[in-house]
Parts: structure tokens; C-alpha cells; sequence
């Protein structure tokens, strides 16, 4: 519905508090669905022009002759089918599964005929596959069977539940997917068969289980068996592997395995070679592969919340592109043969609406050699097609070279799609590795950061300062010699300068103001002697109030500036992402947890210091992010990726010496020895838990009883 | 008895059980039932045939009750139905489904009676909170005409049904070529408990099966769409219903995945026999409804529902979102309704005709003008943004994206490269951004202020190139003009606020229309002092709901006659405006509508998509499609724009688009104006060639050459063909290559490459 148009107003983003059912309906025009993608930072680029457009709907003027009346044509349109195949002819195969047949259409989508063998009439059949020479395989789901038949539908051969030794007894034998592999081997797979795929020979023998998938192992399960007796684990743990629900086999005989479940959020999809490795886990150059799949948009979610996305199937092109459904949010997305998401749409149809391009339950898609896309609905009970639009085959082919590692020939039709939408994410991409290919580093940085690919941009900043270096290797290195130089000199003078200053220093505050100047000087002596700065803090008035703030503040304001000008190799960040009041806040809230928490707990254990002394050495405590986060912010942005242990080394000393000063901080102003502190820490942050719980719940309640205050006053003024 | 003890468990549990049976076959328990599974349910349990005692009226029945120059009215007193002659070729339109085919109506029980009938309609008891809607029909609750009168040019009475409790005025009158029906509101009298929901007056006029005969319904779908007879009957079993101007925002009604309907018309066409069907009063609050054959019977009918009463939403606890639905109780929707049947001849008995039609009734009755155009070459739409807001780092970063000077400078370059008839439209260039919604004056000053703009004006003028504003009253997140949300914003029934929060954290209220015609009127003073042409009103002319709001709401219709009063005001003292997709209620005033709607809805009954609006508003009124620069596909919404007559249109900026991906509420994915320069100017050069001299020519013809293969043709016998497929398409002299276009000047054949 075009009433509002997407392309001109971010309306799609505003949250709708409450229902403003006339704004919300939104889509091109062409289709009738919004299209996706994601740029390098996990925003939604949304209105993106469509990759694929409706074509025609197919299967649903079915008919049969009526048994008693031979010539009368009762309609017979699909019931829950549960497969779509498309042959190497781009002929097309539908498993039936409530009218326990196969159909077969045409190229062009008109009915061909009804498959059923003869004599032995198919039981629910979940899925069909044929091979290049015409052979049609049907797995009997009702049956307990796979069968083969030949081009004609007669019945060659059928395969029940191997009978072998590696068979294990609780094998349940319900067949629900079957392909073929080139050289003939056969792999069935089962409902809830966790063992994997049943890998069958070509003469029918049961070969080995193929692409199990592994049991699912978390941190808790981790402790329980560490904790557990061999027999409580055993029993605890009920876990199997999530079952192959699906797949499909390409060109170039991977094997692509779908796996579905609540529990299930990566590697639904896998690409197995012939040993079963998986293939997709394998991340590429320049590049970090998400082995997640399945998109969805925060509207799907507000609808369904805390839903994930169940992936019911999946199709490949003949360049390894694959495109998935998802029964849950019943969005389509197409990844490249890498894993990159290139688009993903989806729409649904009000009930009682079948349109053209909404889907409103998928539960199996195919591809012809056209790269048309078939995806059949087993609640509307059809079969759609869908045709690649001119954008979609624009972007196929600009990827396409750039996989193939052809990158400048990517160039102008990368810099097409760009034209056509500044926000195409692999676009940016492919223009970077062009441009990085071609020397130009400046550009590809600049791509690279669009791209939100921090990698790729590190890369192209190492070779600019390289270059730069190389430039300028004669003032670099004379300019190094003089720093040295000079700074042995200025070293010299100033202690000079300084012995004869000394003695003339140490007098006492005058003012106010100096006295905070003073308060702030005395952060460099207790950097180098902690324990007596704490306690010069705590038994010789050093600090005050007024100073710690100005501290806490340059804490803050390094937070701050550390996530703001950190180079982007180390921080992929988008400065709108950046919400300085939220880390204000945060910020605050850690101290005071702390200095509350610390102070009451030191009350009650035997602490000396007062709560002043608790809030000023927290601050003089966090000093470490002011002398070495900035900095660090600073250079990092001559650092690049390589250069990372450094970046972290710097980054984690700064932590272990914030750690060290609060620890110190403890012993010294409270006074204690080493174990008590420890004790007085972990007390500590025991309180802090038992704070934020109490906060939660008090929150809670007041809300509770104000919107009952609020509906009993309501209550007594309206009525 | 101590037995009895022993087993008193037992003899508990029985007892419990019995009187849970006897509750459950005593209590009435009723169960919800959507509108459609009703109407589903009573198609299936229908018997294959006719009869169940419904009858049609018979032919002596009916007497003559009013003629005109082209058609004869006859009324059938005993039933209420009429039939209309038309004198030109004598065919016959009746007010009820085709006789010849009743044996195969293919159904029976209340359905046939529904269709005998010359009045549907659903009630429902008030009173009682558990009362289910009851849809029932004039014939079926064995209703009485009475108090027939004759009166000019036609008859009134009134559907009498005492079971139901309601007196129902209609009158029928026939004038030069069309029939009207009218329900008068006056007189409309619910005499019992029950309340009216909808009413459906002659649901099935002129229905009929035509198994082979070429025909189709027009549904106002989209920019209009045809549900053809002749298909392959889909085993798929829908119905079309859609609220005329989308969906009221204080009613609930089940989501639609449609385009919004905005135009009040539908027609059928049966062989050489054709209507078109224009809702002439009472228009928001009808719905459209298209049934094809084999639905609920095996005819197709077309007609309206009109709605009195709908549900919504009662908010017992805000904050804890508690809610129960209803009906609105006590007053209905009080308008007349009335349609006008306009029967078309022989030679225009198709969509283009029923188009043409229209066109006459829009000239007629709203009173539009055949435009004239006033420059020799194609207008080409132009807007530019001035800025917008996105997040920054403590406060919003104000991102210019076309200042004033740089819009010149757009201009001055296009007009350079030989794009003489630039109609511009400037957006976001109120204080604070195209997110600053509600209240635009002053300019903003860094993208130049008032002056700036003046001055590009007059730049503009003196290129004779007229330049727009953009303006958006609907909807405040500014407060500006003293707009209060809980004082000025449309409400629902039980009082909720039409409010959504935006990503920047603004509340956007929608605004009450009265309030929004008095922030208008304020501001028309400071917008003449800028030297303006007009304003392109978003906001207005669509988006209409009912609004409880007690000083400023008003009824849906009531909010439809505000927006034209408003368009006629800025048209008045400004000169000029301009809408996006409106409702057609509110063309009187435009100059030019953006985002004019170009597409269908892929319902599967329907078969394809047909240029109605187009149609009807050439010659009329200029409209743009998509902008060029944010189409799905390049080649192929050209095409459609070529087809459909539509001019180009372009949203540039001159900043790149990359920099504006986290701006709030401009959301074009490319819009760099020095990307899109050459490719405009030649595109233009397109459109300008097929359009520059048939500005003022309406469209008379429209036709399917060939599946992918359209020709539409205008006044002076211009023909346009347009070829989708990916072979060319060849006739006689004329050839077509594959994706492309040729057009017919006078018998002079320009195939364009």
C-alpha cells in the first residue's frame, strides 16, 4: 500500500506507542513486501529497492475429474504440501503431501500431470527430488519409505530403514527430506533424527550418517559437569543434537543442511562438502562472517517478541548465492556464497488476502536456472514465483565478479548500485576491495569505514601509512633523532632548574582555589606511592571535595572522548551510536553503587574511613582513564590492526591498574590488612548486587501503587 | 445411608458435572464470528440451486416511474427493486441478479433469499453486552414497502421491516444518463432495540454470472484493477472489501495488506453492457465490496456497504494497557448515502469509458478544469531538500542538504541543460529540518532564512520556473501555532491520543482538522510574503478518521469538508497546492499530485492493473509517479510512467545521500543531485517528446494489445504503445522493441530507442 511512501519518510522507524492504524502499512511500488539489508553496523537500510519481484502464483486452479462423473472437473487445489523441486529442464515437482501425490507443472508453471504410482499409492509424501537422468525420488514420509520411480512413474525401487549394524535401535525411520548426490549416493533426512543425515549408496546400503549436527553446550553445562557425579549428569543432561530438518545440494555438490528450533540461532544453515565439513564457518578475507541466518526487522520482533527465527529451507544458485525461509517472521533473505547478507523482504497478507508476493506460512523454496525463485505456502496452499528485478540482477552480477576475485571489472557496476542506493552496503564493499586493489587506499579506507568493515579498513590504513612512511622516511627519522636528542637535553635542565626551585615549593594553600589545584597536583604523588597518597587522603585532609569532582568529571570526559576518537579499527562505532548521556549515566550510577556500597560496608566492618574519604579516593581511583585513556584514544589512530596486542596490552594495564588503586584505595583508607580488604571488596560488591535488586523491585512497587492511586482517583472523579 | 457417604466424593464430582451440563446447554454462549466466516459459512452450507423459496420480482410487476432522454426508471412496488432501460440499445440494468442465469445461482437457504433481497444488513443488540451481530436481508425478515411516492424524475418509499425495528427511506431517481439511490439519514428510524451496523442498498446490481462472456468487475484498488470473468475460476475464495479512503484511525478494522482505496467508484462490465458506480455522498464512511463468482454464489456482484456504526478500542487502563472492544452505541454515522449508477453506451463500455466517465463527474461535480498548459514542453517536479535533523552528539546535528543558494544552483544548471519547465518544491526548509513537523515559519536560517529564500524565488520567477513549499499541518512534534497535544490532537472514541514516538524521540501527535485550518489560516500571511506559488500539503487530503476530539473533531465526512475548505484557502490566497496520493474528495483545489498510486495490490482474483486514475486525471490535473531517483525498477517504472501519462519527478539534494543516512525523516536511498544530472535531462527528453503536446489531452482509450503490450490513446489521435515483454512486439507498420515504447502522432509513426 502506497500510503506513505516509504522511500520518502522514516516513518517505518517511528515506534507506534499506540495504534495509528492509518500510518502503518507501508511498501513499494512493483511488490507488494519492504526490502532489506544491513549495512557494516547492524542497522537496517531499509526501503531498499526490491531484489526480487512477484511473478505469478502457480497451483491453484488444480482439478480432477470427478470419479463418478468422469467429465466434470471438481477442483483440487493443493492441501498442506510440503516440497518444491525444480529439475535441471527448470520443470517443477510439488510433494503434494494432503493429497498424498506428486505434481508436476510445467516450465511455465501450467499443470502438467498427477505422479502416484500405480500400485502402491504414496502415504504423505514430505518431499520429491529427480535426478538429471528423470528419476524421481519421493520420500514416503507416511510410509516409512523413500522410493524411486522412473521418468514414466513406475516404481523402481524403494529403501525402508537400512538394515545394518550401525543402525541404532531408537532410530525412528520417518523420512522427510531426500536428495541425491552425483555420483548416486542418497541422503535421507529424518524427523528428529539427531544422528544426522542417513547417507545411503548408490545401491541402497547404508553408508554412514552424514552432517550431524553437535549438541548444544552452554557455561551452565560447563559448571554442571564439573560439579556433577558421572550418574546426575548423565541424567541431567537430556541434550541431543538439534535434528536436520532440510536440504537442498548445488551445482557443485555441497550439501546445504537446514536446522531449526528455539534453540538454534547459528549455523542453521551449513555447507558441507563431501566429508561434511562445514564449509560457511570459514570466514573470508577481509571480512567477519556472521554464521547466523535468518533476518528480521524490530517490527517483526515487536509483533512476535523474543521470537527466533526458524529457518525451513533453503535455495542455491548456480554461483553458491543462497536464499533461506524462515517460518517464523516468514521474511526471505539471500546471503552471497560467503554468508554476506545481500537483501532479505518480507510482507504479510491480511487473512483472508491471498496476494501476489506475501507468504503467509513457507515452508519450501527452489531456484530454476533463471535464478527465479519458487517458494511454496502451505497455508495459502500455492506455489509463487518470484522474478530477480533489474536492481536484484544488478547487484547478482556486480557480487559475482567480486567473488570470482574480478574486482576492478566489479568497479562501475558497484558504483551502479551505489548510484541507485547510497546505502547498498556490499556495494560499498566490493567499491573498497576494487579500490584497494586498483592502490587506492585513501578510497578503500574511506569504503571500508561506510562499510562498517573494520578489517578491511585497518588494512587499507596500514598500507596509507606506509606509504606515508616511506614519504617521509627522511623527516621521520631526523625529526626521531632530534626528539631524542632534545628531550636528553631538556631533561637535564629541568633538573637542574628544579634543584634550585626546591626548598621554595611546599607552602601551605592561600586560596581556595589553589588549594583544589593542590588537591588535583597530589593525584601524581599518589600514582607513584598509592598507599601513602590514600592515606595522606584520608589522615592529612589532601583531598576535597570539589577536587574529586573535577577528577570525576575528566573520567568522565575520557570515557567520553575514548569512544568518540578511538580509531575505527578499534572501535566500529557509528558516532550517532555514541549517546553521551547514557554513558553519563552509567557512569554516575557506578560510582555512587560504589562509594554507597563500599562506604556502608566499611561502616559495619571495621573501616576507618569516612564517606568523604570513600568518595574522593574512588575519583583519585579512576585517574588511570584520564593519563592513559586519552592518550591511547589518540594514538590509536595511527595504529592499525596489526599493531593490536600493543592497542590491548596499553588498554588492559590501564585496567589492572584502576584495579590495583581501588584495591589500595580499601587498604588504606580503612586501614586493613591485605584480607580484609579482599573480604571488604567482595562484600562490596555483593551489596551493590543486592542494591540493584532492591531498586528493581522498589521501582516496580511505586509504579504499582501509582497507577493505582491513579485509576482510584480516576475511578472516583469520572464516575 | 452411610453408604451414601462413602461415596459422597463421587456423588460431588456428578453433581458437578450435571450441573455444568445443564449451565452450558442453558447459558447462550456465543461465539465471535468474523463478518467473513459468516458469510463463508452461509455460502457452504447453501444448496446447489436457486430456489429455498427466494424468488425473483416478475417482469409485469414492474411500472414506469420516471424517464429521461436516454433511460426509462421502472419500480416494482410489491418488492422495492427497479429496472432502468437504456434508450441508446435497449439494454437493461436491473436491481437484481440477472434472471436468464437464477437456476445455477448455486445457492440456497438464506443466501438465496440475501439475493432476491433489495437491502442487506447487519444489526446488533445494544443491550446486551454478549449480543452477536445478526446479518440479515429485507426479503429474509419478510420486511414491507410502503409509502411509495412518485417524485421528480423518480420514486421514494420506505423499507418497512418491523422484526428488525427499522424504517428505511430510499429514494430512486434517474437523471440525463444515470440512476441515483438514496438513503435519506432524516427519516431513518431503528424503532426496536437493535442497532444498525451497515447497510447494503441494492448489493446486487446488475449481477451476473457470464460464464464465457467477455466482462470483468472494476475494483478501486490501487490506481484501479480488473477482476475479469473469463479466468480459470481460482479455487482460492476471497472477496474484496475495502474502506473508500483507507482505514478510519479511531475504528479497529482488520489490517489490510491493500492499497488504500481513494477513489468512491466501481463498475462492471458484462459484453457491451457497462456501469460505473460513483458514491456521491457518504463516501468515508462506505466500504467497497467485490464478490466473483463462486464465492458466496455463482454471481458476481459489486456494490457498497454503508456503515453506521463500527468498533473500537475502549481503554479501561492506559498504563497497564487494558482494552475491550465495542460497538460505538447511541449515534450513528449520520450521513446520506447516495450512489449513482452512470450507465455507459455501447462504445464505452469498457474501464477507459468508465474512466471518461468519471472525468465527466469530477468536472461536473467537484469542479475541475481541463488544464491549460503553460509551456510548450513537459512539466518536469523537481524537490529538494533543505535540511533535515539527525542524533548528535548532545544535541541534534542539523545536516544541510540543500540551502536555498544551492537550490538555485540546481535550478540554474538544469534549466542550462535545456529542462526549461521546472516546477520546483522545497522541503525541510522550516526551523529545525524537514523533522520539524507542525509549525514552519520563519525559514530557517541556515539554509539561508527568509531572505535566502526570497531571494531564490525570485530567481526562480524570473525563469518563469514556480516554486512550492512543502508543509505538513497533520502532524506536530513542535508545539509551534500553540499546539497541545491533549487539547488539539485527534482522539478516539474512549479518548485516546493518535500519537506515535519517532526514533528522535519526539512525540508526533496527529492534529485535529479544525485546529490545523486555523494554523494554516495564520500562516498564509508570512507564506505570501515570501513570494511563494503554492504549497504541497502533506497531511491533508488523505488520512481522514472520525475525531472524538471534543472542540476541534468532528465526523469523518466533516474531516473531508474541512480539508477541502482548507486546499480552497491556500489555493485562494496563495495560488497553488499540491497533494500526495490524496483522496479524490479533495482534487477541486490541486494543481499537481506527487506519489499518485500506479499499482494494484496482487489480490489473486484480480487480473491485472488498469490506469483508472490516470485516466480519469489527465488533461485535469498533473501527476508524477515514484520519483525516478528512488523507483524499485529503473526501466520498468518508466515504462509505466510513459503508459500512464505520468511527468518525471526527482528528489535531488545537493549533498551526497551518504550523508544523510541518519537523518529522522528524509529517507530518499539517492538523492545526490550530481549523480542523477545527466540521466535527468535525457530522461526528461523522453517524457517531454511523447508529452509536450498532448499536456491538455484527455485519455480516451486504453487497451491490452497483447499481454505485456498497452496502448493508451488521447485526443487528436495520439497513441502511445508500450511493450513490457522481452520480445518486440510487431503490427502492421508499427514495431515496438522489447522494454520500450513507441508513439503515434497522426497516423506518423517515432519508434523511440
Amino acid at each position: 500500500m502506497t500510503m506513505w511512501n516509504l522511500k520518502r519518510f522514516k516513518l517505518l522507524l517511528a515506534v507506534l506507542m499506540l495504534t495509528v492504524p492509518v500510518l502503518t502499512h507501508t511498501a513499494d511500488a512493483d511488490v507488494m513486501y519492504n526490502t532489506f539489508t544491513r549495512d557494516g553496523f547492524g542497522r537496517l537500510v531499509w526501503g531498499t529497492q526490491p531484489a526480487y519481484a512477484p511473478a505469478k502464483i502457480i497451483g491453484h486452479d488444480l482439478y480432477v475429474s470427478d470419479e463418478q462423473n468422469p467429465e466434470v472437473m471438481q477442483p483440487s487445489p493443493l492441501r498442506n504440501p510440503q516440497d518444491v523441486y525444480i529439475d535441471n529442464k527448470d520443470e517443477i515437482y510439488v510433494a503434494d503431501s494432503g493429497n498424498n501425490r506428486i505434481v508436476h507443472f510445467h516450465k511455465n508453471g501450467s499443470f502438467k500431470r498427477y505422479i502416484t504410482p500405480e500400485d502402491s499409492p504414496l502415504n504423505n509424501p514430505h518431499s520429491v527430488f529427480v535426478t538429471e537422468d528423470g528419476n524421481i525420488y519421493v520420500a514416503d514420509t507416511g510410509n516409512k519409505r523413500v522410493i524411486v520411480m522412473d521418468p514414466d512413474g513406475k516404481l523402481l525401487q524403494e529403501f525402508g530403514k537400512p538394515d545394518s549394524e550401525f543402525m541404532p535401535k531408537d532410530l525412528v525411520f520417518d523420512p522427510i527430506k531426500v536428495i541425491v548426490d552425483k555420483r548416486g549416493y542418497i541422503y535421507i533426512a529424518t524427523l528428529g533424527g539427531y544422528y544426522g543425515a542417513i547417507q545411503l549408496d548408490p545401491e541402497g546400503n547404508f553408508s554412514k550418517f552424514y552432517g550431524a549436527n553437535k549438541a548444544p553446550f552452554s557455561a551452565i553445562d560447563a559448571v554442571k559437569r564439573a560439579l556433577y557425579t558421572r550418574d546426575m549428569y548423565a541424567n541431567e543432561l537430556n541434550k541431543v543434537p538439534p535434528a536436520i530438518n532440510n536440504m537442498t545440494i548445488d551445482d557443485n555438490g555441497f550439501i546445504y543442511t537446514v536446522t531449526s528450533g528455539k534453540d538454534v540461532t547459528s549455523e542453521q544453515i551449513k555447507k558441507l562438502n563431501f566429508e561434511g565439513q562445514n564449509l560457511l564457518a570459514k570466514s573470508s578475507d577481509l571480512s567477519s562472517v556472521n554464521n547466523s541466518y535468518g533476518e528480521f526487522t524490530p517490527q517483526n520482533l515487536r509483533r512476535q517478541p523474543e521470537a527466533v527465527p526458524s529457518i525451513a529451507d533453503a535455495a542455491v544458485d548456480s554461483e553458491g548465492n543462497f536464499t533461506v525461509i524462515d517460518k517464523t517472521f516468514n521474511n526471505v533473505s539471500q546471503y552471497d556464497a560467503n554468508g554476506e547478507l545481500l537483501f532479505f523482504w518480507g510482507g504479510q497478507s491480511a487473512n483472508g488476502i491471498t496476494q501476489l508476493g506475501l507468504i503467509k506460512s513457507p515452508v519450501s523454496i527452489d531456484m530454476n536456472s533463471q535464478q527465479e525463485l519458487f517458494i511454496l505456502d502451505n497455508q495459502e496452499n500455492v506455489l509463487q514465483q518470484f522474478r530477480l528485478s533489474e536492481f536484484g540482477a544488478l547487484v547478482y552480477h556486480a557480487n559475482g565478479l567480486t567473488m570470482a576475485g574480478k574486482y576492478e571489472e566489479s568497479e562501475q557496476y558497484w558504483s551502479e548500485v551505489l548510484k541507485l542506493n547510497a546505502f547498498y552496503t556490499p556495494a560499498l564493499s566490493g567499491l573498497a576491495k576494487a579500490a584497494y586493489k586498483k592502490g587506492d587506499y585513501n578510497q578503500a579506507a574511506v569504503y571500508y569505514r561506510q562499510a562498517g568493515n573494520e578489517i578491511g579498513y585497518s588494512e587499507s590504513f596500514w598500507q596509507i601509512r606506509l606509504q606515508w612512511m616511506q614519504k617521509n622516511f627522511a623527516v621521520f627519522a631526523t625529526g626521531l633523532l632530534v626528539l631524542i636528542f632534545g628531550s636528553m637535553v631538556v631533561r637535564r635542565l629541568w633538573s637542574r632548574l628544579l634543584s634550585k626551585r626546591s626548598g621554595s615549593k611546599a607552602v601551605s594553600p592561600r586560596s581556595r582555589a589553589e588549594a583544589w589545584l593542590q588537591h588535583v597536583r597530589h593525584v601524581f604523588y599518589l600514582l607513584k606511592h598509592p598507599i601513602d597518597g590514600f592515606t595522606a587522603l584520608r589522615f592529612e585532609g589532601k583531598g576535597s571535595y570539589i577536587g574529586a569532582f573535577i577528577i570525576l568529571l575528566g573520567a568522565y570526559a575520557a570515557i567520553s572522548l575514548s569512544k568518540l576518537y578511538t580509531s575505527f579499527s578499534f572501535n566500529k562505532i557509528l558516532i550517532q551510536q555514541v549517546n553521551i548521556y547514557m554513558i553519563f549515566l552509567q557512569f554516575v550510577i557506578f560510582v555512587l553503587a560504589w562509594v554507597i556500597c563500599n562506604y556502608l560496608i566499611s561502616a559495619i566492618y571495621r573501616g576507618e574511613g569516612r564517606f568523604r574519604d570513600v568518595f574522593i579516593g574512588c575519583a583519585y581511583a579512576l585517574v588511570p582513564l584520564i593519563i592513559v585513556g586519552i592518550p591511547l584514544a589518540l594514538i590509536s589512530n595511527v595504529l592499525t590492526l596489526s599493531e593490536a596486542p600493543l592497542y590491548y596490552y596499553i588498554r588492559n594495564a590501564m585496567l589492572v591498574w584502576i584495579g590495583f588503586l581501588f584495591f589500595w584505595k580499601v587498604q588504606s583508607l580503612h586501614n586493613y590488612s591485605v584480607g580484609e580488604t579482599l573480604v571488604n571488596i567482595l562484600l562490596t560488591i555483593f551489596a551493590i548486587a543486592v542494591m540493584a535488586v532492591l531498586a528493581f523491585i522498589l521501582v516496580g512497587l511505586t509504579n504499582e501503587i501509582r497507577v493505582f492511586l491513579y485509576e482510584l482517583y480516576q475511578e472516583v472523579m469520572l464516575r | 445411608m452411610r453408604w451414601i457417604w462413602r461415596y459422597k466424593k463421587w456423588l460431588g464430582y456428578t453433581a458437578a458435572i450435571l450441573l455444568v451440563i445443564v449451565f452450558i446447554s442453558q447459558a447462550k454462549i456465543t461465539f465471535r464470528d468474523s463478518e467473513g466466516g459468516a458469510e463463508a459459512a452461509g455460502a457452504a452450507s447453501a444448496q446447489p440451486s436457486g430456489e429455498g423459496g427466494a424468488v425473483l420480482p416478475d417482469a409485469g410487476g414492474f411500472q414506469l416511474a420516471a424517464e429521461t432522454e436516454t433511460l426509462r426508471l421502472k419500480f416494482h412496488e410489491a418488492t422495492g427493486h427497479f429496472m432502468v432501460e437504456d434508450k441508446r440499445n435497449g439494454h437493461i440494468f436491473r436491481s437484481y441478479p440477472d434472471p436468464e442465469e437464477w437456476e445455477q445461482a448455486g445457492v440456497g437457504g438464506a443466501w438465496a433469499s440475501h439475493l432476491v433481497s433489495p437491502l442487506m444488513y447487519q444489526h446488533i443488540d445494544m443491550s446486551n453486552p454478549n449480543a452477536n451481530p445478526k446479518e440479515s436481508s429485507f426479503t429474509r425478515d419478510e420486511g414491507k414497502v410502503e409509502n411509495v411516492q412518485l417524485i421528480d424524475g423518480g420514486v421514494e418509499f420506505v423499507f418497512d421491516v418491523p422484526s428488525a425495528g427499522f424504517k428505511i427511506p430510499v429514494s430512486i431517481r434517474v437523471e440525463d444518463d444515470y440512476v441515483e439511490t438514496s438513503v435519506q439519514d432524516e427519516e431513518l428510524v431503528e424503532t426496536g432495540k437493535d442497532q444498525l451496523l451497515w447497510l447494503r442498498a441494492y448489493p446486487f446490481f446488475s449481477a451476473v454470472q457470464a460464464r464465457e462472456e467477455d466482462g470483468y468487475l472494476f475494483i478501486p484498488d490501487g490506481s484501479g484493477a480488473l477482476v475479469s470473468f473469463q479466468d480459470k475460476r481460482s479455487t482460492i475464495k476471497q472477496m474484496y472489501q475495502e474502506r473508500v479512503y483507507g482505514a478510519d484511525g479511531s475504528f479497529i478494522s482488520s489490517p489490510s495488506s491493500r492499497n488504500n482505496v481513494v477513489m468512491p467508484v466501481y463498475g462492471m462490465k458484462a459484453g457491451d453492457q457497462a456501469f460505473i458506480a460513483v458514491i456521491h455522498e457518504g463516501a468515508p464512511y462506505s466500504d467497497i465490496i467485490a464478490s466473483p463468482a463462486g464465492v458466496l454464489s455463482n454471481y458476481h456482484w459489486i456494490g457498497t456497504q454503508q456503515n453506521y456504526r463500527m468498533r473500537y478500542t475502549q481503554v479501561t487502563n492506559e498504563s497497564a494497557n487494558r482494552s475491550f472492544e465495542t460497538y460505538t452505541k447511541g449515534e450513528r454515522f449520520r450521513d446520506d448515502r447516495v450512489t449513482r449508477y452512470y450507465l455507459l453506451d455501447e462504445k464505452q463500455a469498457d474501464y477507459a469509458g468508465m474512466a471518461s466517465k468519471y472525468r465527466e463527474y469530477l468536472v461536473k461535480e467537484q469542479e475541475l478544469k481541463r488544464l491549460t498548459p503553460d509551456h510548450q514542453d513537459a512539466p518536469f517536479f523537481l524537490t529538494m531538500l533543505g535540511a533535515d535533523r539527525e542524533k548528535g552528539v548532545f544535541t541534534d546535528r542539523y545536516i544541510q542538504a540543500t540551502t536555498a543558494s544551492g537550490a538555485m544552483q540546481i535550478v540554474q544548471e538544469l534549466y542550462g541543460l535545456g529542462v526549461q519547465n521546472i516546477k520546483v518544491t522545497y522541503l525541510g526548509w522550516q526551523k529545525g529540518g524537514y523533522s520539524a513537523l507542525g509549525g514552519y515559519l520563519p525559514v530557517d536560517e541556515r539554509i539561508g532564512g527568509a531572505k535566502g529564500l526570497k531571494h531564490f524565488v525570485d530567481y526562480a520567477h524570473s525563469l518563469d520556473i514556480p516554486v512550492y513549499l512543502e508543509v505538513n499541518y497533520g502532524m506536530n512534534n513542535t508545539k509551534v501555532n500553540g499546539f497541545r497535544p491533549r487539547h488539539h490532537g485527534v482522539r478516539d472514541l474512549s479518548g485516546t491520543l493518535m500519537r506515535f514516538s519517532h526514533q528522535s524521540g519526539d512525540d508526533i501527535t496527529m492534529v485535529s482538522r479544525t485546529f490545523m485550518v486555523d494554523s494554516i489560516q495564520d500562516d498564509m500571511a508570512d507564506f505570501a510574503k515570501l513570494g511563494i506559488d503554492g504549497l504541497l500539503m502533506e497531511g491533508i487530503g488523505r488520512f481522514i478518521s472520525t475525531d472524538y476530539n471534543s472542540r476541534y473533531g468532528g465526523t469523518r465526512s466533516e474531516a473531508a469538508h474541512v480539508d477541502q475548505q482548507a486546499l480552497q484557502t491556500v489555493r485562494d490566497q496563495i495560488g497553488g497546492v499540491q497533494l500526495r496520493n490524496p483522496g479524490f474528495y479533495a482534487l477541486s483545489s490541486v494543481q499537481h499530485i506527487y506519489d499518485l498510486v500506479d499499482d494494484y495490490s496482487y489480490d489473486l482474483f484480480s487480473s491485472r492493473a488498469v490506469p483508472f486514475a490516470q485516466i480519469a486525471l489527465h488533461g485535469l490535473v498533473t501527476y508524477t509517479s515514484t520519483p525516478e531517483n528512488g523507483r524499485s525498477q529503473y526501466r520498468m517504472d518508466f515504462l509505466k510512467d510513459i503508459e500512464h501519462g505520468a511527468y518525471p519527478s526527482f528528489d535531488f539534494t545537493m549533498t551526497e545521500t551518504s550523508n544523510l543516512g541518519g537523518v529522522y525523516w528524509y529517507a530518499p536511498v539517492s538523492s545526490h543531485f550530481q549523480d542523477w544530472k545527466v540521466e535527468a535531462v535525457e530522461q526528461y527528453q523522453r517524457y517531454n517528446e511523447v508529452f509536450a503536446d498532448i499536456q491538455d489531452r484527455f485519455i480516451i482509450g486504453h487497451r491490452q494489445i497483447k499481454s505485456g503490450v498497452m496502448e493508451t490513446e488521447y485526443e487528436g489521435g495520439t497513441r502511445v504503445i508500450v511493450n513490457y515483454n522481452d520480445e518486440a512486439y510487431e503490427s502492421g507498420n508499427i514495431q515496438v522493441p522489447a522494454m520500450d515504447y513507441a508513439v503515434i502522432k497522426g497516423g506518423k509513426v517515432n519508434a523511440q530507442k
